[in-house]
C-alpha cells in the first residue's frame, strides 16, 4: 500500500516516454564495464557485448527483471529491526548519510571522523525511532589505515549496531573483505545470505559507465545472492544534463544497467534501485543537493521505478547545502523531507547530514528523527468515513458542551502527532523552563542518550570472529604490513 | 563601433561560430596580432571575469567567452607565433592515484585556460610518477592535484614527497583541492596553496604565474 497523498510528477504518458527513453539507451548506446569476468558472464546470458561496451536488449531487459523479488527483508544484526519490502503500511524506511568525511560534534567543531566516534553516531541511530538503518561514514586515515577506511569502518559499526547496515566499499579487493567481515559477525557467508544483515551500494559514473570496484560489487553480491541498493549520483550540468528531467533519465539508466547486470548473474537478488542526483550551480560550480528541480527529478526516479516497474526506489529524503545547522538547512531539509515522503519512495537517505552529505552531526540526527516522525503521519493521509468526520456527534448535536468530553474525542485524541522536541507551551512555561529552542532540546536529548548508549549485544565469539576478519583484511590490504 | 569592440562584444557573448570571421577580417584590415589580442579578444574575456567575480554572469557564460576567444586566437596564432607572442604559463592537473573523480578538475581545466594558462589535463587516477614527468617535461609553474575521497586525500602528500624527490619542488607551486580537502590540510601536507572552487583555482594559479 502506498500513501494516500502522491505527488505524480509525471503524466502517464511521460512516464511511458521515460521508460522508453531509457531501455532504448541500454539497447542501442549501451553500458561501459570494466570487469572482465562479469561481462563474459552477461555475454554468456545474452547480453551483446563489444569490448567493455554491452547493451542489454529489450527483451533480456524483461527477462531480466522478472527476476526481481517481489518481496525481500534486509534483515537487523539484533533482530528487532528487520526491514520488509514492500514496507506492509506503505510506509518508508529512512537510513542515515552514507560516506561523509567530517564530524560537527556538539561542541560546534567540525573535524575528520574518528573510530570513537563512529561508534557514537551508530549507537545514537539504535535508538532513534524513525531511522531504521545505518550506513558507514568515513573514519579518517589518520585514525585507520587509507587502504582500510571501509573494513575498519564495518567492524566498528557491526559491533555496535542493532539495525541494518549500508556498506560503500572503497577498493575493487575490499570487497570481499566487507562480505568476510560482515559474514563474521553472523557464523558464516550462509547465515549472511539467510538474513542479511548488510546490502551493498555499487555506483555508476555518469554516464552509464561502470568502474572495476562498483562491477566487483554487483558481481560478488550477485553471486553470494547479497542484497544491493545499485546507485547513481550524476550532477546535472557537469556530468549529466543541465536539466533534472536529463539527469534523472542517467540516474534511472544507470540504476537500471546495475539492477539487470545483477539479475543476470543472480536471479533473485534483492535490488533497491537509489538515484541520489545533484545539481551544479552554474555561479559558484558546487555541488548541491537541494536545488529545487533536481528534488522533482528525484520525484521522477521514485515514480518511474515504483510506478513504472514496481521496483522498490530509494533516494535523498532530508539534507542541505547549509554548511551548519541553521535557518537554511532547516529550510531545505523540511522541504525536501514532505517532498519525498509524497512520493512512491521506499527509502528515504541522508538522516543527520549537513554541507551537502559531506559532514554528519549527532544533533542534526536527532531533529531529523522528529521531522521524519512529521513525514510518516504525513504519508499516511487521512481516512473519510463517517467515524472520522464525527459525523454522527454532529449531526445529533452532541457539541452542547464542546467536544472534550465526547467519546469521538475519547477514541480518536492520541492520533495527531506529537513531536517529542518542539514547543507546544504558552510563553510563560516556556520562560520558565529556560527559554529552551529546539537545538537546546536535541542537546538536552543528545546528553541523555550517550549517557546509557545502546549498543548490540554481541556475543564475544562473534566479537572475536570480525577482528579475526577485519585482521586478515588489513593483512591483505594494508601496504607495508602497517595494521 | 570599432572592429576591435566588435571582437570584444563577440567574446561577451560567447559568439564562437561569428568570432572566426571577424578575427579575420581585423586581420585583414592590416590589425597587428597584439592589438587584436590585447585590445580585442583580451579585453571581453577581462570584461567576463569581472562580471563573474561579481555574481553577475555564470560560469558557462564564462566557458562560452573562453571558447570564443580561443576560436579567435587560432585566426592570429600564426602571426603571434611570428610575434613573439606566448601565453601566461603553465599548470599541470590531474586527479590523483586511486581516484577517478573528474568534475571539479575539469572545472579547473576550463576555467584556468579562460584565464589565458596552457593546461596539461593528465586526468583520472594520476601517479606520482607521472605527475612528476609532466611537470619536468613542461616546464610547469603550477601543478593542481585533485582528490575527492577521504581514502585517495594521502596521494597528494606522496606527490608533493615525489616532487621532493625529483628535485622539482621548489620550482612549481602546488595547488591541492576536492571534497574532503581543506586549508589545514594543504598545511599540513605541505602544499603551497588550497583552491576551494575552479574560479579560485584559476585566479590562485593566475597569480603564480603572473
Amino acid at each position: 500500500m502506498q500513501g494516500r497523498i502522491k505527488y505524480n510528477v509525471m503524466t502517464p504518458e511521460e512516464l511511458e516516454l521515460m521508460k522508453n527513453r531509457l531501455e532504448d539507451l541500454l539497447s542501442i548506446r549501451g553500458i561501459e564495464v570494466d570487469h572482465a569476468e562479469l561481462v563474459a558472464e552477461l555475454a554468456a546470458k545474452g547480453a551483446e557485448v563489444n569490448g567493455h561496451n554491452v547493451k542489454f536488449s529489450k527483451d533480456l531487459i524483461k527477462k531480466a527483471l522478472s527476476t526481481i523479488p517481489a518481496e525481500f527483508t534486509l534483515a537487523s544484526p539484533s533482530g528487532e529491526f528487520d526491514l520488509k519490502f514492500p514496507h506492509p503500511t506503505g510506509d518508508f524506511y529512512v537510513r542515515t548519510n552514507t560516506g561523509a568525511m567530517n564530524y560537527l560534534d556538539v561542541n560546534n567543531d567540525s573535524h575528520y571522523i574518528t573510530l570513537d566516534e563512529v561508534a557514537e553516531w551508530t549507537q545514537l541511530i539504535n535508538v532513534m525511532e524513525n531511522v531504521n538503518y545505518c550506513t558507514l561514514p568515513s573514519t579518517s586515515g589518520e585514525e585507520v589505515p587509507v587502504e582500510a577506511i571501509d573494513v575498519s569502518t564495518l567492524a566498528q559499526v557491526l559491533k555496535h549496531s542493532k539495525k541494518h547496515i549500508w556498506i560503500q566499499p572503497y577498493e575493487t579487493e575490499n570487497v570481499q573483505h566487507l562480505i568476510n567481515i560482515a559474514a563474521a559477525a553472523v557464523g558464516g557467508l550462509e547465515n549472511l545470505q539467510k538474513r542479511p544483515i548488510v546490502s551493498f551500494i555499487a555506483c555508476g559514473v555518469p554516464v552509464l559507465t561502470f568502474k572495476n570496484m562498483d562491477a566487483e560489487v554487483i558481481y560478488r553480491c550477485a553471486k553470494a545472492g547479497l542484497p544491493i541498493q545499485p546507485c547513481s549520483l550524476p550532477t546535472g550540468g557537469a556530468n549529466t544534463p543541465v536539466t533534472a528531467q536529463g539527469t534523472a533519465l542517467v540516474a534511472c539508466a544507470e540504476v537500471m544497467a546495475m539492477i539487470i547486470m545483477a539479475q543476470l548473474i543472480g536471479p533473485g537478488t534483492p535490488v533497491i534501485a537509489t538515484t541520489l542526483l545533484f545539481s551544479m550551480d552554474m555561479m559558484t560550480t558546487y555541488t548541491l543537493q537541494s536545488n529545487t528541480e533536481i528534488t522533482m527529478g528525484r520525484l521522477i526516479c521514485m515514480q518511474l521505478f515504483e510506478q513504472g516497474y514496481n521496483i522498490r526506489a530509494h533516494s535523498y529524503g532530508t539534507g542541505t547545502d547549509s554548511l551548519v545547522i541553521d535557518e537554511q538547512n532547516m529550510i531545505e531539509r523540511t522541504s525536501l523531507i514532505h517532498m519525498m515522503a509524497m512520493s512512491d519512495a521506499s527509502v528515504l537517505g541522508g538522516a543527520g547530514q549537513l554541507e551537502t552529505a559531506k559532514t554528519i552531526s549527532p544533533l542534526q540526527l536527532i531533529i531529523d528523527n522528529e521531522i521524519f516522525g512529521i513525514a510518516r503521519r504525513l504519508r499516511r493521509g487521512l481516512e473519510i468515513s463517517d467515524e472520522t468526520l464525527g459525523y454522527n456527534e454532529i449531526m445529533n448535536g452532541d457539541d452542547k458542551a464542546g467536544f472534550i468530553l465526547s467519546e469521538h474525542t475519547m477514541r480518536h485524541f492520541t492520533e495527531p502527532h506529537r513531536p517529542l522536541m518542539f514547543n507546544r507551551d504558552g510563553m510563560a512555561k516556556w520562560e520558565q523552563s529556560g527559554k529552551k529552542t529546539l537545538l537546546d532540546q536535541a542537546l538536552d536529548r543528545y546528553r541523555e542518550l550517550v549517557a546509557k548508549p545502546v549498543k548490540i549485544d554481541l556475543p564475544e565469539d562473534k566479537v572475536k570472529a570480525i577482528d579475526q576478519a577485519l585482521a586478515e583484511a588489513h593483512k591483505a590490504l594494508i601496504k607495508g604490513g602497517q595494521q | 563601433m570599432s572592429i576591435l569592440q566588435e571582437l570584444s562584444d563577440l567574446v561577451i557573448a560567447g559568439n564562437f561560430m561569428k568570432i572566426t570571421e571577424k578575427t579575420q577580417e581585423a586581420v585583414d584590415q592590416g590589425l597587428s596580432a597584439q592589438d587584436i589580442l590585447d585590445n580585442g579578444l583580451m579585453c571581453g574575456i577581462n570584461i567576463i571575469g569581472e562580471r563573474f567575480a561579481k555574481n553577475e554572469v555564470f560560469v558557462p557564460n564564462v566557458l562560452m567567452a573562453a571558447k570564443a576567444m580561443n576560436a579567435g586566437v587560432d585566426v592570429i596564432k600564426p602571426l603571434m607565433l611570428e610575434g613573439g607572442i606566448t601565453t601566461k604559463g603553465t599548470a599541470v592537473l590531474g586527479t590523483v592515484k586511486g581516484d577517478l573523480h573528474d568534475i571539479g578538475k575539469n572545472l579547473v581545466a576550463l576555467m584556468m585556460s579562460s584565464a589565458g594558462i596552457k593546461v596539461v589535463d593528465l586526468g583520472t587516477d594520476v601517479s606520482s610518477e607521472k605527475f612528476v614527468a609532466a611537470v619536468k617535461e613542461h616546464n610547469a609553474d603550477v601543478i593542481g592535484l585533485s582528490a575527492l575521497l577521504t581514502t585517495t586525500m594521502y596521494e597528494q602528500k606522496n606527490v608533493i614527497a615525489a616532487l621532493a624527490e625529483a628535485g622539482i619542488r621548489d620550482s612549481v607551486k602546488v595547488m591541492v583541492g576536492g571534497a574532503p580537502i581543506n586549508q589545514a590540510w594543504a598545511d599540513k601536507i605541505g602544499a603551497d596553496c588550497f583552491a576551494a572552487d575552479a574560479a579560485e583555482a584559476a585566479r590562485l594559479a593566475k597569480d603564480f604565474v603572473a
